[in-house]
């Protein structure tokens, strides 16, 4: 009698569990950075929300006035995930005290046990308050409209948070922030093994509130990367322009051209398969659209990622930008993504950057994409013997390079400059030093990526071998 | 006359000559700087530190760190600071100037640390850094050893 009451019992349990799990994959969209052990595993995620657009690419953490470290990864996104919580907490309270701060003053705001978020670009306040799920902020918003760095203070007293954009400055303090758990992960990672990074404005005199590392503590994985798209299996490829037109392939017109480029049509739509793996995709607009809306726009944009092939676990919105075609108004958005928890740069133009989309609120009209996989694979290379550079020996190395640059740009006379003066002011003009992947884009598959040290400088951007110091790649900023 | 005449513009040439050698060792020695760490003696609870400064490209710098072993934590301080035969030879280190200076990072030994920046020149300054290296904990283990006597009425 007791075992049959078991088995009941048991049975209950389990149709319990599985209509929770029915009814997630039905009704609910986890963002994938909230629940780490839903599918941190998988590559590519048909769910791309809005909230998973926007994350940081550079972490800041101070851990007294002394000792800092920038983190460029956040392989399972811990700091964000948590983080995201205590904005959504502070954006949505209604007992905030803000106050303004100068810039000074929030650069020696730096020398106190902290964490900073950089975010690529600056974001919409209000964008972001909506990636937060927050309907109503309160006065933050309006105070602040645009930010491009969070900072969370995690020293001893009462906490608060700091966002910024560069011109302003807005501390916000609320009685019931709790940052312990912030606190406890910053304690934690003190403990570890990490790169040391210095201000320059201290150890180089000069007006800049950039730091830099003066020697790595661990080397740069190596990662080999292959197309995502097999451009010589035509039933795959065939698939895809199923998935476009949400018709079966027989009735989609399908056109190889002479360069190996497949093209699909079918009611005025184009879909483009590039023999170099890059897809492109055309849609006309339904109806006229004159008035543009940033938070439709990426609604759009998330729904249609995650119904056309997914995106990679770690993509990340990198720009933002308005456009208008024959009278009609849209953003094209730009997307970045990382490997092993570091950002990945083109270094050909077979892609402007891996995906690319133009929204018109709630239409797409240009789709690009061109994503590569990471392989997971050792080739039983020789690994690399030199160990890797840091910022200040590219930079020591390579000023010659930086100053030329500068000149040339700012049209100065060599005869007028004096030697000193000029190092001060080039070394104040770097704007942003990063670490990065950089891919030839040379070979479909097992592909090295190669470590650069990305440096911009005044209107121009470098990318150095983060173990030689080669100049690889180098551009002028429009 | 003329010897008078001979014998000043001897003086102010000599004169002129002495002071022109002086200036440049001067400028010379602004050349070679540490700038950081900034202070001559100062205290650290980081293992590595940075020292950096200015010199012209290509100079060979060498740095040498000293330390003066202190089991207890309790023989010497910033206050108290070793006699130089205490201090060893902890870890010396070869470097050039490139086009921004110097800047390496050494590795301390709990206690007092005596870094001394050679550059390899001749005329240029030797320059001396005292750090002490502490853990918090080493001086939250002192406080609580420290027996506080009762004010008596």
């Amino acid at each position: 009698m007791v075992y049959k009451e078991r088995i009941k019992s048991f049975l209950l349990l389990f149709l319990f569990v599985t209509s929770i799990f029915l009814t997630r994959q039905l009704w609910i969209q986890i963002p994938y950075d909230i629940f780490p052990s839903f599918g941190r595993d998988e590559a590519i995620s048909a769910n791309f929300l809005f909230a998973d657009m926007i994350k940081p690419d550079k972490y800041q953490l101070n851990f007294s006035e002394k000792n800092h470290t920038i983190f460029y990864s956040d392989e399972n996104n811990d700091l964000w995930t948590n983080t995201r919580i205590i904005l959504a907490d502070i954006f949505s309270s209604n007992n905030i005290v803000m106050e303004e701060l100068s810039a000074d003053e929030f650069s020696d705001y730096h020398k106190n046990r902290s964490i900073v978020f950089y975010f690529p670009e600056e974001f919409n306040t209000y964008i972001l308050t909506r990636s937060l799920d927050i309907p109503e902020p309160n006065g933050i918003v309006d105070k602040i409209s645009n930010i491009d760095k969070v900072y969370f203070y995690l020293g001893v007293g009462e906490p608060y948070i700091i966002f910024s954009n560069g011109d302003r400055n807005l501390k916000v303090y609320d009685p019931n922030l709790n940052l312990d758990n912030m606190k406890n992960r910053l304690k934690s990672i003190e403990d570890m093994d990490y790169t040391y990074y210095y201000p320059i404005r201290e150890t180089l005199y000069v007006d800049n509130d950039i730091y830099i590392p003066y020697k790595m503590s661990k080397d740069i994985a190596t990662v080999y990367v292959e197309n995502e798209l097999n451009t010589d299996d035509i039933e795959e490829i065939r698939s895809i322009a199923e998935v476009f037109f949400k018709k079966d392939i027989d009735y989609i017109r399908e056109i190889i051209e002479n360069n190996g480029s497949i093209l699909y049509l079918y009611d005025q739509k184009v879909l483009k398969i590039n023999q170099n793996g890059l897809l492109e995709y055309f849609s006309p607009l339904e109806e006229l659209v004159k008035e543009r809306n940033l938070y439709i726009s990426l609604n759009t944009a998330s729904e249609f990622l995650s119904n056309h092939m997914g995106v990679p676990r770690d993509l990340y919105l990198s720009k933002i930008e308005e456009i208008e075609s024959e009278g009609n108004l849209g953003y094209r958005l730009t997307f970045k993504y990382r490997i092993r928890g570091i950002p990945v740069i083109l270094s050909k133009d077979i892609a402007e950057d891996f995906i690319q989309i133009d929204v018109y609120n709630n239409y797409v009209r240009n789709y690009k994409r061109f994503i590569r996989r990471d392989m997971r694979i050792n080739l039983n290379e020789v690994e690399e013997t030199k160990p890797m550079l840091s910022t200040y020996e590219i930079i020591n190395m390579k000023y010659p390079l930086l100053a030329k640059g500068y000149i040339e740009d700012n049209k100065l006379s060599l005869d007028l400059v004096d030697e000193d003066n000029l190092k001060e002011e080039v070394l104040s003009s770097i704007k942003d030093v990063s670490l990065a992947y950089l891919d030839p884009c040379n070979n479909k598959q097992k592909e090295k990526l190669i470590g650069v040290w990305v440096l911009r400088v005044g209107n121009r951007t470098y990318a150095f071998d983060v173990y030689d110091g080669e100049l690889l790649f180098s551009k002028i900023d429009s | 006359m003329l010897k008078k005449l001979m014998a000043s513009l001897l003086l102010f040439i000599i004169i002129l000559s002495t002071s022109t050698v002086g200036f440049a060792a001067k400028a010379n020695a602004s050349k070679y700087q540490v700038i950081i760490p900034e202070e001559d003696l100062s205290a650290t609870q980081k293992k590595v530190v940075l020292i950096s400064g200015k010199a012209p490209q290509g100079t060979s710098i060498t740095i040498d760190v000293y330390g003066a072993i202190d089991l207890t934590g309790k023989k010497y301080s910033l206050i108290k600071l070793p006699e130089d035969d205490a201090y060893t030879l902890i870890s010396s280190k070869t470097i050039e100037a490139g086009s921004l200076g110097f800047g390496e990072e050494v590795e301390l030994i709990l206690g007092v640390n005596k870094i001394i920046v050679k550059f390899n020149v001749e005329g240029a300054p030797v320059i001396e850094k005292i750090l002490y290296y502490f853990e918090k904990e080493q001086v939250e283990r002192s406080l609580r050893n420290t027996h506080i006597t009762p004010i008596k009425n």
